[in-house]
This record gives structure tokens, sequence and C-alpha cells, in this order.
């Protein structure tokens, strides 16, 4: 047998599994990147917040404690490695008296797969919390100027004029998110899940073809990435390039007179 | 007093240590269109900005009359409470301990009337208070039509479609009716101040004030700009002008402001000041202009 018979066979009695870890790795990779995106628009609202001088006492009071809240999260989440924390979460559950293996949703919605979601989600959320909030003072400051001299409050400029600009200036940002998130889901394996990573050793923990398994799995990964990168750039162009260069020809065309 | 818009008395600001405006006192009656000039750095745009409280003011008073109520838009209560409290301190900690009670006791007296003070809600002022900015600050995420709806539906909860009757009300009136559904990056420097000025006008506000609305454009632009401004007036809608056309202020005002290094030096009538200005600083600055 050669290394594409050896490879082929394990696609063909095995392919049930790497199906089920290319299903696990994609809801890990969309749910977290989604999910995690809210959580991370919220948060950074929080880390947005600015204490005036002319606050009173209890607004400043409030507005530290989240501003405090919201920054030591982002700092713990994005300073540690996503396996360490996977594993702090999913052994550190049973010291609180619960065990995350007794949850069992249906499909592969265990509770592997539950507290692999948890994991992805947090972490995701603290990067995000930053990519938004760099979008958000990427938005020019007379903007917010302008709706608060009609009179429309700080929140609902923040909800209608901000964090849609925010959010649309940091897609190419999030999309980038969730192609991490495709191949960091792997470290994942560490607390039992079987995602991509993990299916392999399903496949060949009877027939030790370890190499052809993992070339197997580089290959999907790589069209999964692959795949979104081309969105991304799709999506890229359809932003990007289109603002910069018509502002350019525009630009030349008026001082070419 | 009954015919006055926004009354503003003494009214001083800092940043941090740099006093920009040091005692500004003025009257904007109803109709008014008042043009101030002055130098750059002289604290107009600052003055504007104090006025809707998008600054906030370390002193003094701005009053706002809106049917037969008067709001305190500004900010100096605070700053008046935190001096009492700094003075407060200062006596108490040379003071013996007899001394020290009857001070907490008159502390307590002179902060009290800080206390039961109606509180005003910014928002419900700057609502009638329309602004228009030197670099436009229209909302980039929505087109034309719906940078005059928003406000609208937000603050006033009008329905979709009276929003926006009055929006293209407004938009015709500023000449970009027939622009509706450009988006912002689409339209002319010029046309996009036309359509601030139209979105300050869907408030419906007593009074709009324009910091340097034409200093961002060229020179054609300009022109279709003041017009607006000009036909503005001349409806009678009150106005506070920050500006750099004197050709304006001449014209159209009926009230010149000149400031300088934080003070009012000079007020009139237009034809005085541009013809026969007293102070000389006023004369300085103008030396320009008066020649022609």
């Amino acid at each position: 047998m050669n290394l594409f018979s050896r490879i082929w066979y394990l696609i063909e009695r095995f392919y049930i599994d790497f199906l089920n870890g290319i299903a696990s790795t994609l809801i890990l990779a969309i749910i977290g990147t989604f999910v995690g995106l809210l959580i991370g628009i919220v948060v950074s609202l929080g880390r947005n917040l600015k204490i005036k001088k002319e606050d009173k006492p209890f607004t400043k009071i409030w507005k530290g404690f989240i501003l405090g809240l919201t920054s030591i999260y982002v700092n713990i989440f994005r300073g540690t490695p996503m396996m360490v924390q996977a594993m702090i979460i999913f052994f550190g559950a049973s010291s609180f008296g619960f065990s995350w293996s007794n949850i069992q949703l249906g499909w592969i919605f265990n509770g592997y797969m539950i507290c692999g979601l948890f994991v992805i989600i947090i972490n995701t959320g603290a990067y995000m919390s930053e990519i938004i909030r760099s979008g958000l003072n990427g938005v020019d400051e007379g903007q917010i100027e302008a709706s608060r001299s009609l009179g429309i409050s700080y929140w609902k400029t923040m909800a209608l004029i901000v964090m849609p600009q925010a959010i649309k200036n940091s897609i190419p940002t999030i999309l980038n998110e969730y192609i991490v998130n495709v191949k960091d889901s792997s470290v994942l394996n560490v607390i039992g899940l079987t995602e991509l990573y993990a299916s392999v050793s399903i496949a060949t923990n009877t027939n030790y073809f370890k190499v052809e398994g993992y070339i197997i799995v580089a290959v999907i990964y790589l069209v999964l990435t692959l795949l979104a990168t081309y969105i991304v750039k799709i999506i890229n162009r359809k932003l990007e390039v289109k603002k910069l260069f018509e502002l350019h020809f525009i630009k030349r065309r008026v001082t070419n007179g | 007093m009954a015919n006055s818009v926004i009354s503003i008395k003494n009214l001083k600001k800092s940043f941090s240590d740099n006093e920009v405006l040091k005692d500004i006192s003025l009257e904007i009656n109803k109709g008014d269109v008042i043009a101030i000039i002055g130098p750059s750095g002289s604290g107009k745009s600052t003055f504007l900005r104090c006025i809707n409280r998008l600054e906030e003011t370390t002193g003094g008073q701005i009053i706002f009359h809106h049917k037969d109520h008067d709001y305190r838009i500004d900010n100096s209560d605070f700053y008046l409470k935190k001096q009492i409290k700094a003075k407060y301190k200062q006596l108490i900690r040379n003071a013996s301990r007899k001394e020290k009670v009857r001070l907490k006791e008159e502390r307590k007296l002179e902060l009290s009337q800080f206390k039961n003070k109606e509180k005003v809600n910014i928002n419900f002022i700057r609502e009638k208070i329309g602004m228009v900015f030197q670099n436009f600050n229209l909302f980039n995420n929505k087109d034309v039509l719906h940078n005059c709806m928003l406000a609208q539906e937000v603050v006033l909860h009008t329905s979709t479609n009276v929003a926006k009757e009055k929006a293209l009300q407004y938009l015709n009136q500023v000449g970009m009716g027939d622009r509706i559904n450009y988006k912002v990056s689409e339209i002319s420097g010029g046309q996009k101040q036309r359509v601030a000025i139209a979105r300050a006008l869907c408030m419906e506000p007593d009074v709009i004030l324009f910091d340097e609305p034409t200093s961002a454009l060229d020179p054609e632009m300009v022109g279709e700009v003041l017009k607006v401004m000009k036909d503005l007036a001349s409806s009678g809608m009150t106005m506070v002008v920050v500006t750099h056309e004197m050709g304006f202020a001449k014209d159209v005002a009926n009230k010149v402001v000149f400031m300088d290094s934080g003070y009012i030096v000079e007020e009139g009538n237009p034809k005085e000041i541009f013809s026969n200005p007293k102070m000389p600083r006023t004369k300085e600055f103008l030396a320009r202009y008066l020649e022609k």
C-alpha cells in the first residue's frame, strides 16, 4: 500500500468521523465567532466609557466598576492560552459540584462540545471587544457631536450611528478572527472534544496511519480557511477597495482638471 | 426679556489651566442673526459649543428661554460647589476644634442651595438648539434622507411618514430635494453642508448655531451655502453664526460680535462695526475690509 492508497483507505472507511469532525469544527468556529462578536460589542461599549470630571460620584463609581470588570475580562482571556482556559474551565467545574460531561443535548452537542463552545465564545469575545473598540475609535468624534447636538442620547447615538459604522469597518478583521477560530478550535481536543483534529485519532487508532490522517485533516483545514479567506477577499474588495480607489480617482480627476 | 431666546451672563470656560472664555455676556433675541467674528483662537467656536453644552462651562450662566420656561444650560453649579468645598476644606484644616463644628454647619448651609435645583435634561435643550458644524458631520451610515429623518424618529418620536414629509420639505428648501437617496460620500462639500442645515431644521429648533459653516468649502461652494443661510435668515430664523465671511456678516447679520482672546471686544450693528469700529483691536482686525 502506498501513501495515496492509505489515504484513500482512511477516507473510505472513516469519512463519517471526518465529516463529524468538520461539523464540530465549523459549529465551534461559526457560533464562537458570532456569539463572541455579540459579547465583544457589549464589552467594547463598556470599555469605551469615559469618566468625566463633571460626573456625579455615583456615576463615577459604576463607570469605574464596569471599566474595571471589562478590562479584567479582556486582559485575562487575551493573556492566557485557550488550551489552559479550556482545562481550567472543564476540570475546574467539578470543584463547584458541576460536571460538563453530564450534559447531553443530542447529536454532537455533548458536554464536551458545550464546554468547548463556552471556552471559544468567551475567548473570542475578549478579542472581538478589542476589534470593535478600535472600530469605535475609528468613527470620527464629529458625528457623535452632531448626533448629540440633535438631542439623541449617548446610548442611542452609539447604537444607531457609531456601532454600525464600527462593525462595518471591522468586518475584515472579524472574518479573520473566524479563520483563526477554525484553526485554533483544534486545541479544544484537550478536554476530550472530538473536532476535526481529534477525529484523526479515532480514524487511526487501529491502523496507525497517523501521517496520512493528519494530511487529510490538513487539507480539510486548508480548504476551510481558504474558503473563508476568499470570502474575506470579496467583502474586502466591496468595502475598502471601492472606497479608496474611487476617492483616489475622483481626487485625481479633480486636480487634473 | 420676553423676546430673548438665550441669555448668557459672565460665561467662563477653561481647559485645565488655559482660560479660553474669560467673561462673555450676550443676549440672543428672537429673529436675531448674530455674526461672531474674530481671529482664530479667540474662543468663538468654544463659545458656540458651550451654548448647547458640547463643552462644559466652568462659570457664569447660560439661560435658555422656551415657552415661558427658563432652563439653565451651564454647568457652573458643579464648579461653584467644588470651589465652596475647597474653601471650607482649607478653613477647617486651620481651625480649632470648636470652630470646626461651626464651619461644617456653615458649609452645609451654603451647599444646601444646590440641593433642590431642578435638573435639566440636556437632550431636551439640544432638541431646541440646532447646530451646523464646520466639517458637516453627517452620519456616514445613512443616506441624505435618513440623515434628516433619524433625529425626528428617535427624539421626537414622529411617525416615519411625517418625518419623511418634513425631511423632504426642508431638503427641498435647501435645494437638495433631488438627491435624497444619495450616500453621504457621493455628494460634494457644499451639498453636505446644505443637508446638515436641513437636518438641523427638521427638528424645528428655536435657534441654530453655525460653527464656521463655510470654512471647509471651496469658494464656489461657499456661495450656495451662504445663499441657503441668507434665505433662512430672511425667513425669521434665529441664528448665531461664527464666520470668517465678512461679506455675510455685513449683509445678513443684524448684530456683529467681535471676539478676541476670550472677551467680547465690541458688539453692535454691522454697519457701525464695518465702517466705524470704536476699539483699536477691531480696527486692526478689520483693516483689510474697511478699505473696501
